[in-house]
């Protein structure tokens, strides 16, 4: 057991599984933060279908279609960059968890009304506001759990290699400890 | 411990980023701009609960805002679509769809007012509607309540409750039934 445990460490240390978590999260999540951003009205109608937050007042419903794809598109970028990728992480996983059983709830609405004449459940294709148009809910619903992987994934590891936000650290840490060695 | 510190601070400024971000730049967005104290979803009378037909006499005893809008079916759209009327103005076809449905193809003459992009549009289909004696105003079709939302609109803008009228049927009615339609940006 520690033997395998060692190996995923070492693994880990290479900084190559978080870099293509990281990359692929980022990227996708970046896609659709951009088609949201592109017509903001359309994710504002598309949110209202949920009923996830009181319409009245209708600030929270607007504040939401306003925030969550800036919110998308920053996690994303500090996805890319590795600047607060934890941090990123956690948040899109956070979102993840708590919109991917919702989708789920609406397909099988739909999969239950008699008008939408859908044969089976992974046959319901409808727009869920994601940013990609109309989705079959299993492909989504299987592209969500990847994300979600792949995020867990840079929440939990604990290389910082390519990590633009490292860099940075150490280049900070150097300066001051020359600074520090010129002073002595 | 220090690392989930460290990872709920960073959680909290990318949310607080966002809602800078986005606030900043929804505050500069031009006609995509959302307006975050408008109710885009009012409550609406649809009609369903005695809906009107038009061309009765209408003189319901409730306030003009709480009554159930005049509704038209394809073969009244018609007739007053070739109606002489309309070519003069006096009849007026009001799209409620967004900027692609809208140009992929609208009834003739139609003009366009986004219900989600209003504030762009109201004023120039107040101008067409100030003169006319009917205001046909129609969406989709089907489940579409956006047309029903521009009549609240109109009737809010004191265009009379009597000139208003609701195609219920739609582009989709209107577009299965082999009418004329136009197409592009409105000129």
């Amino acid at each position: 057991m520690e033997k395998r445990l060692s190996l995923i460490r070492r693994i880990d240390n290479t900084g190559v599984p978080l870099l293509l978590a990281r990359l692929f999260v980022g990227s996708i999540f970046a896609w659709l933060a951009y088609n949201k951003l592109l017509d903001p009205i359309e994710f504002l109608k598309q949110t209202r279908e949920y009923h996830l937050v009181p319409e009245d007042p209708p600030i929270f419903l607007t504040l939401t279609a306003v925030v969550v794809p800036w919110l998308e598109l920053l996690c994303a970028a500090a996805l890319i960059l590795g600047v607060y990728a934890r941090g990123a992480a956690a948040t899109l996983l956070a979102m993840l968890l708590f919109f991917a059983p919702l989708l789920l709830i609406r397909a099988w609405h739909l999969y239950q009304d008699p008008a939408g004449g859908f044969a089976t459940f992974c046959a319901v294709e409808f727009d869920c506001g994601c940013g990609t148009g109309e989705v079959f809910i299993c492909a989504k619903t299987l592209e969500n759990t990847a994300l979600m992987v792949g995020a867990l994934l840079a929440l939990l590891s604990r290389s910082k290699r390519f990590c633009l936000g490292a860099l940075i650290t150490r280049l900070r840490a150097e300066k001051t400890s020359s600074a520090a060695f010129e002073r002595a | 411990m220090k690392a989930i510190a460290s990872t709920i601070s960073q959680m909290i400024i990318l949310c607080v980023l966002g809602l800078v971000v986005g606030l900043s730049v929804n505050a500069v967005r031009g006609k995509d701009h959302i307006n975050l104290w408008r109710d885009y979803t009012p409550k609406i009378n649809d009609g369903n609960t005695g809906g009107t037909e038009a061309d009765e006499p209408q003189q319901p005893a409730e306030p003009a805002k709480e009554r159930p809008f005049q509704i038209l079916v394809l073969d009244q759209v018609i007739e007053i679509f070739e109606d002489d009327k309309t070519a003069y103005g006096l009849h007026v076809f009001v799209d409620a769809r967004a900027d692609t449905p809208y140009q992929a193809g609208r009834i003739p003459g139609a003009v366009q007012c986004d219900y989600y992009r209003m504030d762009f549009y109201v004023g120039s289909v107040l101008e067409y509607a100030a003169g006319a004696e009917k205001v046909i105003v129609y969406c989709n079709g089907g489940e579409c309540e956006d047309s029903l939302y521009v009549c609240g609109e109109l009737l809010n803008a004191e265009v009379p409750w009597g000139n208003i009228y609701f195609f219920k049927g739609g582009w989709e009615d209107w577009e299965r039934s082999g009418q004329p339609i136009e197409t592009g940006p409105k000129e």
